[in-house]
């Protein structure tokens, strides 16, 4: 079970880059077109799961609570279907949340700035100078939304085994390379490597399930083992703690579950001061 | 044919990368010995240019403007070793020094930091943690030295056409993917690459000689015809233009040399 | 004494506010005007009415109706007319052909602005030098200098002439006659030719010596030498394989030649293609370069060098197309403007080869160099092309080429209108202003040049530039600062003889124009010595007389324009006009005021 992880500044040019790769290595290719399917297990329409994808929360537009929950499901999705097979997987972030699982190839492209310009203001003819800008603006708002998403830099290349600049290098080129890197013994599924996967797609359910009544969560899964570690109040907590056992002992295969309540210090100065 | 440069932070295996990939490819394996061959060329201490290149300049240098001085000195050196071809050179800035040639292969190795200190610690025999803080440092130098130099940040990886991280990805496998590339249609040495080679052979000689009179000078040389753009008025460009005179002569390669002293500096200008 | 009104100090600090804007220039010296014309009314310190007078003044119409009828004269060619039989009169003498062309120029520019006239004389001087072989920095700095000198000549010669009986209006003081000023100038003419005459060995720059090894190039040699010749060559059939397209543009940079002509295929020919026409293979190409480039470009990139021009003979022959200098003229659109920017190549169809500017040349990358009055630019192209940017006068083509435009058949005419306005001065005593806009309109009615032609040539700055201070006099004088001023200072210098009086006036003024316009010096310093003069006893109108003449002393730096215009073709530098300029301007103080101790 193989898995490329493809990160791209252009979702057209990763689209290309990730349909080669699996035609050349008979791989299946997955990208924002499994966001149908989520749709249908999950019921949130399409749309929202593709705008939390590309999108940073902000006051007027979606809230971060909804973001985090769509992305679970998403996430919850693509590791499922990473278990089952040999994929190559583009523009659905799978880059940010399998980083510490050591089969998967992630590797990033860069587009030509070019390229790159054209597809960002489509009929617009711009000069040097404002193409740059029109891409750093780009490239920042990928970094804001991973960092608010992920807490990861995608566009820092120590997050990557590779990064290749189609600035010179052709696509077929780059796909010769990337083919041949997932090659080495490295990148092939061991059983501790796809235990990481698994945990991390039962980490994935249970966010599903949390996020919509406890944002702030965060879940780790070891086996059939899942730790919580939330935030909350004095009395709150006993509560809390009985409501998440309850919801994640539901999933299938979960035995245990271990919450842990931090003070949750900023409420409890607030509400002190009333 | 092609040149290549590698990039690379300390103790993350570029060296051996480099050196592999000329082994593979039977290149010539240049680093260091450029800052010989300018200390050689323009009587300058060894000493200063290793700290040149390798130190952010302090708020005092900055004002002086010595730091740019040696490293026109280096990189004058730096291309007329490159100029005939088929080199991998690594070390500092090889990327930013060679702007512009189009069959330079720019690959930067990195590898994790943990897997780093670890190195460092083992072979200068100091705790894990003292030798995490002295590579962050070193990183955070070497930031601060592109910065201030020229304006970018030598992580970010369009600079690069190829980075590659030694961590699951071994040694081998880097070098296989750097030889790889280099072999790519897109790298090789034309005879119009070879001519832009040849101008900034020309164009970083000039400005090496007349960097320490002149810290204010570009210069540009296209097919042999230079311009040295000087932003500091009529006066200081008569200065140039009896300084030049000499250097027709006793630099290889000019037809003419025109001295303007308006406007922008030409694009592409070193 | 008068105590120190708060009206006064606000006068003064708005005469501090301009003195100051017209030093840095930060913006254009005319629309400091402007802004002093609307800030003197809102204010208080003027009437709204006495605010815009400047621009229905005597002085203002004047202008309009001198530039009108300059444009008349040089429409009509009336100035090429009066060289030849000059330089027949004159020999071979270098000496005689200064003397000539010097009186000539100060005549013309006694009824013309100084810089019209210099210009109108430009190509003529080159074209003399060159058949003559007379170093042209021998000849254009007397001519140029004869020219400012000659507006001394007539009260209309020069704008602070022109404007000087409006500055004396509110002091009731008896106007000047149209020649009462020209004993003094003719006396400054006469001696300024003589010093060049005498001297001009000395102070000229002589070329070679002293100015280095570029700029000796560029006055010995000629341009055939210093861009080369025109070759013509044949692209290889392989030349756009297996390469990116190479371009007109390219090959200028590359080897510094210039495409004038090219084939496109299968036989078109285009000439003077744009930098971004690309060179097909197995095609013909035609450039100006020098031999050594050319060659070095055949061998490089594989082309035939012919031995002769062959395909483009006809259209690269003298009589169809060829090189001009072009210099840019003070007030020009173009000045700051670069090559690209203004699009010289597409505007005028013709190929830039290079400019000169102060002594050395350049040929490289010059589409990016901002050009400055008095840059000479060659410019390469077909003589109907080249006739479209003689008529544009963006540039001043210093090769005039002959063509419809010039009316010659009228040049009798238009000399008539000019004489008539003088015998309506003389004769009839009629004002200034009404006798030389009849002039104008006579010119207009009978043709010499349309009202459209009349309209474009008047030069809007220099009328805003007076409009706008000549209320900034009146304010001055009314608020009693002029007269406050003029007491403080003769009270720190004491009692001192009329004739000390007027060298200090005279000392002051030179100073004056050479930092701030000469039109701001004169409005500010007339009523200032005419206050000056009443208290100490003097004469109030030679004061005033010594501000309007002495505001033309402008030598030593080539800030006046017409030393601006002079600086690109003659290839001076600065220092020159340092050398030159202190000379004739002592000369100028000395002799005007031993003038007017003289005569009045």
């Amino acid at each position: 079970m193989t898995i490329i992880a493809i990160s791209s500044d252009s979702y057209r040019m990763g689209r290309e880059i990730g349909e080669k790769i699996s035609k050349r290595l008979g791989y299946r290719y997955l990208d924002r077109e499994i966001l149908k399917e989520i749709s249908a297990g999950s019921g949130i329409s399409e749309g929202k799961l593709l705008k939390a994808l590309e999108k940073t929360p902000s006051a007027l537009g979606m809230s971060a609570r909804d973001q985090a929950v769509y992305l679970a499901h998403i996430e919850k999705k693509v590791i499922g279907e990473f278990l089952k097979d040999n994929v190559v997987c583009h523009g659905l972030a799978a880059h940010l949340y399998v980083l510490g699982v050591s089969h998967v190839l992630k590797v990033r492209v860069l587009s030509n700035p070019e390229v790159l310009g054209k597809e960002l203001a489509p009929g617009k003819d711009l000069s040097g100078d404002a193409m740059e800008k029109l891409i750093g603006r780009n490239e920042n708002a990928r970094k804001r939304w991973s960092l608010k998403a992920f807490s990861l830099d995608e566009t820092d290349p120590s997050n990557y085994d590779m990064v290749i600049s189609l600035n010179k290098i052709e696509i077929n080129e780059a796909v010769k390379s990337i083919a041949e890197a997932v090659g080495y013994k490295k990148f092939k599924a061991m059983s501790y490597s796809l235990k990481c996967l698994k945990d991390e797609e039962t980490a994935a359910e249970a966010r599903t399930i949390l996020f919509p009544r406890f944002p702030d969560a965060q879940v780790r899964a070891n086996g059939p083992t899942v730790v919580v570690i939330t935030k909350g109040m004095k009395r709150e907590k006993q509560k809390k703690a009985l409501i998440i056992k309850e919801m994640v002992g539901k999933i299938p295969g979960v035995n245990f579950v271990e919450v842990h309540i931090v003070n949750d210090i900023l409420r409890q100065a607030a509400e002190s001061l009333r | 044919m092609c040149i290549i440069t590698i990039s690379r932070g300390s103790y993350s295996s570029g060296k051996e990368v480099a050196e592999k990939v000329a082994a593979c490819l039977h290149y010539d394996c240049v680093s260091r010995d450029i800052l010989l061959e300018a200390s050689d060329r323009y009587e300058v201490d060894e000493i200063k240019l290793v700290k040149a290149i390798h130190d952010a300049p302090s708020i005092l240098e900055r004002r002086g403007r010595k730091k740019e001085t040696y490293i026109a000195y280096i990189r004058s050196a730096l291309v007329s070793r490159v100029r005939s071809d088929n080199v991998v050179y690594h070390g500092l800035a090889g990327h930013l020094l060679l702007r512009g040639i189009p069959h330079v292969v720019k690959v930067r190795i990195i590898a994790d930091i943990d897997r780093r200190s670890a190195m460092e610690a083992q072979r200068e025999g100091i705790t894990l943690e003292k030798a995490r803080s002295a590579i962050i440092a070193d990183d955070e130098q070497r930031r601060k030295w592109t910065q201030s130099l020229y304006g970018v940040d030598p992580w970010d990886s369009s600079l690069y056409d190829l980075v590659v991280k030694v961590d699951r990805l071994s040694i081998a496998d880097a070098v296989d993917i750097v030889c790889d590339a280099a072999k790519r249609e897109a790298f090789k040495t034309t005879p119009a690459s070879q001519q832009k080679m040849e101008d900034l052979v020309t164009a970083c000689a000039v400005k090496a000689a007349l960097i320490e009179e002149f810290p204010e000078v570009m210069v540009l040389s296209e097919y042999g015809n230079v311009i040295i753009h000087s932003a500091s008025g009529g006066r200081h460009a008569q200065k140039i233009r009896k300084a030049v005179g000499a250097l027709e002569t006793t630099i290889g390669g000019i037809n003419s040399i025109e001295v303007h002293a308006d406007g922008n500096a030409p694009p592409g200008s070193v | 004494m008068k105590p120190l009104t708060l009206e006064m100090i606000m006068v003064m600090s708005i005469i501090g506010i301009a003195v100051f804007l017209f030093i840095v220039e930060w913006v254009r010296v005319d629309v400091v005007a402007i802004l002093v014309m609307v800030g003197l009314p809102l204010l208080g310190l003027v009437t709204p009415k006495e605010a815009f007078i400047g621009l229905s003044s005597n002085a203002v119409v004047s202008i309009i109706a001198v530039i009108i009828i300059g444009a008349g004269l040089d429409r009509t060619g009336v100035v090429n007319r009066m060289v030849t039989p000059l330089l027949r009169i004159a020999g071979n003498s270098a000496s005689r052909i200064i003397i000539a062309i010097c009186l000539a120029v100060a005549v013309i520019s006694s009824f013309m602005q100084n810089v019209g006239a210099a210009a109108l004389f430009l190509p003529a001087v080159q074209r003399v030098s060159r058949t003559l072989k007379i170093p042209i920095s021998r000849l254009l700095m007397p001519i140029g200098f004869s020219a400012i000198l000659g507006g001394t000549v007539t009260l209309v010669g020069s704008s602070p002439l022109i404007l000087l009986n409006d500055l004396l209006v509110p002091f009731n003081l008896k106007p000047f006659g149209l020649f009462d000023v020209t004993p003094i100038g003719l006396a400054l003419v006469g001696s300024g030719i003589a010093i060049f005459i005498i001297l001009g060995r000395f102070i000229l720059p002589r070329g070679e010596s002293e100015s280095g090894e570029t700029a000796s190039l560029a006055k010995s040699e000629d341009i055939s030498q210093m861009i080369g010749e025109t070759f013509e060559l044949h692209t290889p059939a392989d030349f756009t394989l297996y390469r990116d397209p190479v371009m007109v543009g390219d090959l200028r940079r590359r080897y510094l030649v210039n495409v004038v002509s090219l084939v496109a295929p299968p036989d078109f020919k285009i000439l003077n293609p744009e930098p971004d026409v690309e060179i097909r293979s197995d095609v013909d190409i035609a450039l100006c370069g020098k031999e050594k480039d050319v060659r070095r470009m055949a061998e490089a990139e594989g082309m035939l060098l012919k031995d002769h021009v062959e395909v483009f003979k006809e259209e690269l022959a003298e009589h169809s197309s060829g090189t001009v200098e072009a210099v840019v003229p003070p007030r020009s659109p173009i000045v700051g403007k670069t090559i690209n920017e203004y699009d010289i190549h597409r505007r005028f169809g013709a190929t830039p080869l290079a400019i000169y500017r102060e002594g050395d040349i350049y040929r490289s990358d010059i589409g990016d160099m901002a050009l400055r009055v008095g840059d000479a630019l060659l410019l390469h192209g077909s003589w109907k092309r080249l006739q479209g940017l003689q008529k544009d006068r963006t540039l001043l083509l210093t090769t005039p080429i002959d063509g419809e435009l010039m009316r010659p058949e009228k040049a009798i005419l238009a000399t008539a209108w000019l004489a008539a306005s003088l015998v309506m001065i003389l004769v009839f005593k009629i004002q200034l202003s009404v006798c030389l806009m009849a002039g104008a309109i006579g010119m207009i009615v009978t043709k010499v040049l349309s009202i459209d032609e009349a309209y474009q040539s008047v030069d809007w700055r220099t009328i805003f530039l007076l409009g706008g201070l000549i209320p900034l006099g009146i304010a001055t004088e009314k608020t009693g600062t002029a007269a406050w001023i003029a007491h403080a200072v003769l009270g720190a210098i004491g009692t001192v003889s009329p004739i000390v009086l007027l060298a200090v006036i005279g000392v002051l003024a030179t100073v004056f124009t050479l930092v701030i316009s000469n039109v701001g010096a004169t409005v500010l310093l007339v009523p200032l010595v005419v206050n000056m003069a009443i208290a100490a006893n003097g004469d109030p109108r030679m004061a005033a007389l010594v501000v309007g003449l002495a505001t033309s002393n402008s030598f030593i730096l080539p800030t006046h324009q017409v030393n601006a215009l002079y600086m690109g073709p003659g290839h001076y530098r600065s220092v020159d006009f340092m050398k030159a300029g202190t000379v004739v301007s002592a000369m100028f103080l000395v002799v005007m005021i031993a003038m007017i101790y003289l005569f009045y």
